[in-house]
């Protein structure tokens, strides 16, 4: 474009000129700027101030010679071209009070510190910026509206024209402010104060009016000011911002996609006449411009003399600019549509703060870019919008996320946390898949998560991993895949199409600087999330070691073509694996059967065996479910309506602040409770494992059940119900044994247990032989995964037949 | 004929008179007027077929501003566009001054001497949004006749070209056709070509000069499938925009703008933009080339009224289904009627094609007529992905085979699963953020098209990422019915619904809902001339419309049935629990479904129900036989 060539052929400085004094006069000229076309809104254009010739007396030669090894041509004249006010308002408004309004406030707004001593905020930025230590100044909208609530509005409404007059405001302050000269840190610095001086020198004595004023307020400036939005503005929707927000400070949030490169946008043309030597200014406030050619001046004009105009880019002022590209997020775009997108245009300050890919949110005054000459006659009816951006913020994925926004309302808490909760919860996990209600509980508990310990630099996990395995077709990727849409961080990938790499981290050499670049994986992309991994045994050995740091110290080490670092990757591990012959043989140990490494399955807190077993019941039940599907479309009406998948994302979310922690008192239980699993586990041969692992799990899993109660300790039930689910998840695996040999009704096991407990007590305690005390009883029995119903029933079963008694207040069981 | 009325003609003036007289009377409506006129307009008798179409008239022979229609699929959407819905115009020698209409126009339009004022107070920004449409993809040849055949539109060309294609009727020309249809794509146009009357293949030649170079050299038109043609429209919505989803197919109904300007514009902008200059680095040559490209090649549409197609087959009538209700009746009838009797036809046919297995051709037709009626949750209902395999390789058997279907299905693609194929081809779409357009894939297709994957064109070999993906988003469109579009930061979920059939030696390697082992009653050697015969057009033209009403018949069960159903499934369970799980029973349903529709019983029978169960048995009975040793396969 025009700038950039015009750059480069004028570079060389005209010669030094002849010394003359001169008469400037003065033109208006009107760039079209961006103005304001809302919707309807009447639109009008002002002319800043009408225009005054100014004339300036030629300096003396002394001072010139002074400064001529700094100046690269003698300042002679000055002009520069007026500009209208950007923007104008419904109603004429008296700018200038408002404009007094942004003073006083700058002026006068302090905040009250811890000993109540006065903090004036601005005030103190008003003086790094007079000392050019400060470049931007951030006008908080939120103090604003503690001074005039009014004039936030007016801000909002018509941002730019405000930028404008607070920008003035701050300019006619800064002298005030200035406490000591300042050293200047570039040549434009020093032009302008050259240019200050010149014109206080050469000034018409006559003339009182601010010298500041002869130059564009654009030149003689150095710093920006930018407006912080009112924190109780909801950022928007890209598609949501139309066209009646056009002149309106607006906050949007997306993915930025593109950025251009920060490149120096000419903010004010300064020419010089290769004739006269007057200076001549040109502000630039549209993205191109047509520079000037013939100089303007009084003499030139007058003489016929055909001054030309060259361009001097050290006499100009430059902006740093970047053009950003924002793209909403996926979760706001209405289905079956694109997602839409929306130019930035960052200038100052506010370019490099955000990369492709970034999260961010923007706000910035929405404007319409009119097009220009040619292109202004042909495609007068459209207009290209962009965003100024004020102020860019960074924000990462999962804090901008709805959920976390607002609190639950108390009404949205009590629908969830009424009576049974917890299997409401976990029958909305999966509505659509029949049955399984202790994995789907399971996987609620994996969702929550447990308390993560660190004492003393050891850190033990608190991410659930669970691994279900099962005969195809029983619904295992359904599950995967609606948690994966659940979480609101997770990752799905299937072991056949994933590598190690693929999981873990792979080194790249970047195309463009051939950098080595560390890619994280879908491990890495999990972390605080979790990581579905569909076909689990079907993945490669070598790649699923990849794994085992994962699942035990939450990170991954990477040692690759000279990187070496470690990774976090703080993820729970939901597998699926599909039994190594295709469907589960009872007959052979699970080892045979699922084909993973002990190493591996006891770092799973749970595994599930889903198994697709023949029963008529069942079986009637899923197939009025499918035929009612199918027959209506829908989900068959359930006894509780499942809870929308955005409020259990909002409940999870709020569980998981809490950190509950094991009471003191439960300490001896649940130690009794892991010796007792560790024997049963040696006498019967067990084929799963019950380690450390176990107890630890049993840990995570009762925390992980007081989060969801939102208590802050862990109680007896919580423990209760974890070794229900351990229980539960190790019957899976064993059911089909056990109902090969013979079928062992609830009643006999609870009798056996009770024995037990009764030669136990004889052995150990020195209990009176055969007498059994109810509570121990019961809690022996619902640590292994019976309900109290179940042993209630066992009870009445067993003393009618008379094998033993229970006292009057069902406290204690004697043995006959 | 009458002759073409004005409001087809000029509908810009119909537009700017109703704004006009809103201007001096207190109504503010004329919006909504003008919708409803041109809506009321065209609900009148044949009046949309006086419509011209951009689908077989070449852009050049239609009037610029003038009402066209266009059948179309929306591909991309732009971001909204700002433009002055009310103008102000002046005459700087006479200071009068006068208010115009913006919308549904591109480009100022201001009398002699007189000036757009572009600070005028009265000036009104309104807002609109551009959809990016081509022509539905894969759209079969006898389809496009057959449009162009029942157009009246009267197109009055600017030379010598003797419009006579308008008028013609279809029997006429397919003889031609069904010659060569399958590859039509590369088919070169011969001399003959009156006889042989395909729309595009004359806008080839007749427009070889603009769009051809044109598009080859500089601008992808950006088409889903390979090798397609027409044109491609920017359509320009200026109510309900948000009612549109991407990949919907429409009728448009639109005034045509093909300004000069707009080209000239997008010039001189090609001339002036230097990669310095920071404005014009917000829209780079690429994007501005992708969003205003030259109005001779992609003209603008400017949306009066649109109609969803819910089919593309004009033997159907495409309005009725919501409108004249009686006439639909009558229809659907009349065909409910025949529709035993052209199944038995239809099946015939197939089993000839299918080298005499009835069975494969029951679940042909089954596989046909499906269609994804609904949704729950992630599961899609009624998708019916057949597999078939046993495919013989010799005699290019596949081949014909598509070409069949070709005839019979209004939009189908045919996707050679070859290695190559596999690794270079783009499936799925993917965002370009440079040029920031939604770069088309294969799988972008419209509802109900029909995908032909031939896996017996598969050799061993090595798959690149680009294959892998490739074979990953096939089998997701199979198990899903949706492809996950590309946009490079995250990928977004497109639901679809596209029939999907397989054809293989063996078991195939994607997913598929149904598993037909294929078994030829027929010689290999006869098999060529078995299989060269091909129904009159007529009889063709009622196997069209079979398969295409089958499809939208609704369906219902009844209770008793279900139970019935329910028990049976028990029973099943019960003798071999093993083989029977609820995936079968979701796929038995789907089978009885299809097998009543295609019957044209609207509800479930119990007959229906135990011959679909029959037919199941029987298929697995095959598969079994067929079934390749390997362990980890359900």
């Amino acid at each position: 474009m025009h700038n950039n060539s015009q750059l480069s052929r004028h570079r060389k400085i005209p010669p030094l000129l002849a010394e003359r004094s001169d008469g400037i006069g003065c033109r208006t000229r009107q760039t079209r700027a961006s103005s304001c076309t809302a919707t309807g809104q009447k639109q009008e254009l002002q002319v800043n101030e009408s225009w005054s010739s100014v004339i300036v007396k030629d300096p003396r030669c002394q001072f010139k010679r002074a400064f001529c090894s700094l100046l690269p041509f003698w300042l002679v004249g000055s002009r520069y071209l007026a500009q209208e006010s950007p923007f104008a308002a419904m109603a004429r408004k008296d700018y200038a009070a408002e404009k007094e309004k942004c003073k006083r406030f700058l002026q006068e707004f302090y905040t009250e510190d811890d000993n109540g001593k006065k903090v004036f905020k601005y005030g103190a930025q008003l003086v790094a910026l007079a000392h050019r230590e400060q470049v931007s100044l951030f006008v908080e909208l939120d103090n604003v509206a503690e001074e005039d609530p009014e004039l936030v509005e007016n801000i909002c409404e018509n941002a730019k024209r405000y930028t404008g007059l607070f920008a003035d405001a701050v300019h006619e302050l800064l002298p005030e402010y200035k406490e000591r000269d300042v050293v200047a840190k570039d040549s434009l610095d020093v032009y302008i104060e050259h240019r200050l001086m010149m014109e206080q020198r050469g000034r018409d004595p006559a003339d009182t009016r601010d010298p500041r004023n002869q130059y564009p307020p654009e030149l003689m400036r150095r710093f920006e000011l930018y407006f912080k939005p009112p924190t109780t503005t909801k950022p928007k929707v890209v598609r949501d911002v139309r066209a009646e927000s056009i002149g309106h400070l607006v906050t949007v949030r997306g993915i930025v996609t593109r950025a251009t490169e920060v490149k120096p946008m000419m903010a004010v043309a300064t020419y010089t006449c290769d004739q006269c030597g007057a200076e001549t200014y040109q502000p630039i406030q549209s993205p191109s411009f047509m520079p000037l050619v013939m100089c303007p001046s009084q003499e030139c004009v007058t003489n016929k003399s055909g001054g030309r105009l060259y361009l001097q880019t050290r006499g100009s002022k430059f902006v740093k600019f970047q053009e950003l590209r924002i793209q909403e997020h996926s979760d706001q775009v209405p289905v079956g549509n694109i997602p839409r997108s929306m130019s930035v245009y960052a200038r100052g300050e506010n370019t490099r703060l955000a990369q492709p890919g970034d999260h961010v949110a923007i706000t910035g005054v929405f404007l319409p870019l009119l097009s220009t000459g040619f292109k202004q006659a042909v495609q007068g009816l459209l207009s290209e919008t962009y965003l100024e951006a004020h102020c860019i913020t960074l924000m990462n994925k999962t804090e901008d996320d709805e959920l976390g926004n607002e609190e639950l309302t108390d009404e949205e808490l009590r629908s969830i946390t009424d009576e049974g909760f917890y299997e409401k919860l976990a029958g909305s996990i999966a509505p659509e898949i029949y049955g399984h209600e202790d994995v789907k509980k399971a996987l609620l508990l994996l969702l929550v998560g447990g308390v993560e310990q660190a004492p003393k630099g050891m850190k033990i996990r608190g991410n659930i991993n669970i691994c279900l395995m099962g005969d195809p077709g029983v619904a295992k990727s359904q599950l995967l895949s609606y948690i994966d849409r659940l979480a609101p961080r997770s990752q799905y990938t299937t072991g056949r199409g994933s590598s190690g790499v693929g999981l873990t981290a792979a080194v790249m050499r970047d195309p463009l600087t051939g950098e080595m670049t560390l890619e994280g994986g879908a491990l890495v992309l999990a972390d605080l999330g979790i990581c579905c991994i569909d076909e689990f045994d079907k993945m490669a050995d070598a790649d699923r070691t990849a794994i085992h740091e994962v699942m035990e110290q939450q990170t991954i080490s990477i040692a690759k073509a000279g990187i070496m670092t470690s990774l976090n990757a703080r993820c729970a591990i939901l597998a699926a694996a599909n039994p190594a012959y295709g469907r589960y043989n009872p007959k052979k140990s699970i080892e045979q059967n699922i084909q993973l490494p002990a190493a591996l399955l006891s770092r799973f807190d749970l595994l599930w065996l889903i198994q697709d077993k023949p029963d008529a019941d069942a079986d009637l039940r899923l197939a009025q479910h499918i035929t009612y599907v199918h027959q209506h479309c829908r989900q068959p009406p359930t006894h509780f309506t499942p809870i929308s998948m955005k409020l259990m994302r909002r409940y999870i979310a709020l569980c998981k602040k809490r950190q509950p922690v094991v009471p003191e008192s439960l300490a001896d239980y649940i130690t009794a409770a892991y010796v007792e699993m560790r024997k049963e586990a040696r006498v019967s041969k067990d084929t799963t494992f019950t380690s450390a692992r176990t107890l630890l799990s049993i840990l995570r899993l009762s925390t992980a059940l007081a989060r969801l109660r939102m208590m802050d300790s862990v109680e007896k039930e919580d423990v209760n119900e974890a070794m229900r689910l351990m229980e539960m998840s190790k019957d899976s695996l064993q059911a089909d044994k056990s109902s090969g040999k013979r079928t062992q009704r609830p009643a006999d096991v609870i009798f056996s247990l009770v024995r037990e407990l009764a030669t136990e007590g004889v052995a150990g305690r020195g209990g009176a032989g055969g007498v059994v005390r109810m509570a121990e009883a019961e809690q022996r029995c619902v640590s292994r995964g019976f309900t109290p119903a179940q042993f209630q029933e066992a009870l009445e079963e067993y003393e009618e037949l008379n094998v033993w008694q229970v006292n009057q207040a069902r406290t204690r069981i004697t043995f006959v | 004929m009458p002759s073409t009325p004005d409001w087809i003609n000029e509908p810009l003036a119909v537009v700017q008179g109703l704004f006009a007289s809103s201007q001096n009377g207190p109504s503010s409506e004329w919006e909504a007027k003008a919708v409803e006129f041109f809506k009321d307009r065209l609900k009148e008798k044949d009046a949309h077929t006086w419509v011209p179409s951009l689908n077989d008239v070449p852009l050049h022979y239609l009037k610029p501003n003038s009402l066209v229609k266009f059948r179309c699929l929306i591909q991309d959407m732009f971001d909204p566009e700002f433009y002055m819905g009310v103008y102000e115009t002046a005459d700087p020698a006479t200071k009068t001054k006068e208010l115009r209409c913006g919308k549904y126009r591109d480009v100022t339009e201001c009398g002699v001497r007189q000036q757009v004022d572009y600070n005028s107070r009265n000036t009104v920004t309104a807002e609109r949004q551009t959809f990016y449409c081509v022509p539905i993809p894969g759209e079969n040849a006898w389809v496009k006749d057959s449009y162009a055949g029942s157009s009246q539109a009267r197109v009055v060309p600017s030379t010598s070209y003797a419009p006579s294609r308008q008028k013609r009727s279809y029997e006429e020309d397919d003889e031609g056709d069904d010659m060569d249809t399958q590859p039509q794509k590369q088919r070169e146009p011969h001399s003959g070509q009156y006889q042989h009357g395909n729309g595009d293949c004359k806008r080839l030649e007749t427009e070889a000069p603009s769009s051809q170079v044109g598009s080859a050299s500089h601008l992808d038109l950006n088409f889903p499938l390979p090798g397609e043609k027409g044109p491609s429209c920017l359509v320009k919505v200026y109510e309900d925009w948000d009612s549109f989803k991407l990949n919907d197919t429409l009728e448009v109904y639109g005034i045509l703008s093909v300004s000069p300007a707009l080209s000239a514009l997008a010039d001189e902008k090609d001339a002036s933009s230097s990669f310095l200059d920071p404005s014009e680095s917000m829209e780079t040559a690429e994007e501005q080339r992708v969003h205003s490209p030259p109005a001779s090649l992609v003209p603008r549409l400017h949306m009066l009224y649109a109609k969803m197609l819910r089919h593309n087959n004009p033997l159907l009538p495409s309005v009725p289904l919501e409108d004249n209700s009686a006439c639909k009746e009558e229809l659907l009838s009349s065909t409910l009627r025949d529709m035993p009797s052209v199944r038995t036809e239809l099946l015939s046919f197939f089993t000839h094609v299918l080298l005499g297995d009835a069975l494969a051709a029951e679940y042909l037709i089954l596989h046909l007529i499906s269609t994804v009626y609904s949704r729950r949750d992630v599961l899609p209902l009624g998708k019916f992905t057949l597999n078939l395999s046993g495919c013989p390789t010799a005699a290019s058997f596949t081949e014909r085979l598509y070409r069949i279907i070709q005839q019979l299905v209004p939009s189908s693609f045919y996707l050679g699963m070859s290695l190559q194929n596999m690794n270079r081809m783009r499936l799925v779409p993917k965002k370009d953020y440079v040029a920031n357009r939604l770069v088309s894939g294969v799988l972008q297709l419209a509802s109900n098209t029909s995908l032909f994957l031939d896996e017996t064109q598969l050799e061993p070999g090595q798959l690149d990422p680009t294959g892998v993906s490739n074979v990953t988003a096939l089998g997701n469109l199979i198990s899903w019915q949706k492809v996950d579009y590309d946009f490079n930061y995250h990928q977004m979920e497109f639901s679809c619904s596209i029939n999907v059939l397989i054809a293989s030696e063996g078991r195939s390697l994607l997913p598929s809902d149904c598993q037909v082992h294929l078994q030829s009653q027929v010689p290999p050697p006869h098999m060529e001339d078995y299989m060269s015969s091909i129904p009159l057009t007529a009889q063709l033209n009622k196997l069209r419309l079979y398969l295409s009403v089958a499809r939208l018949l609704d369906y219902s069960i009844s209770d008793e049935v279900t139970k019935s159903v329910e028990d049976d499934f028990v029973d099943m369970r019960k003798d071999d629990p093993q083989s029977v799980s609820a995936d079968d029973l979701h796929r038995m349903l789907v089978v009885a479904r299809l097998l009543s529709l295609s019957l044209g019983q609207t509800s479930l029978s119990r007959d229906s129900w135990h011959r679909a169960k029959h037919m199941e048995e029987l298929r697995r009975s095959r598969v079994e036989q067929h079934k390749s040793v390997n362990g980890n396969e359900p």
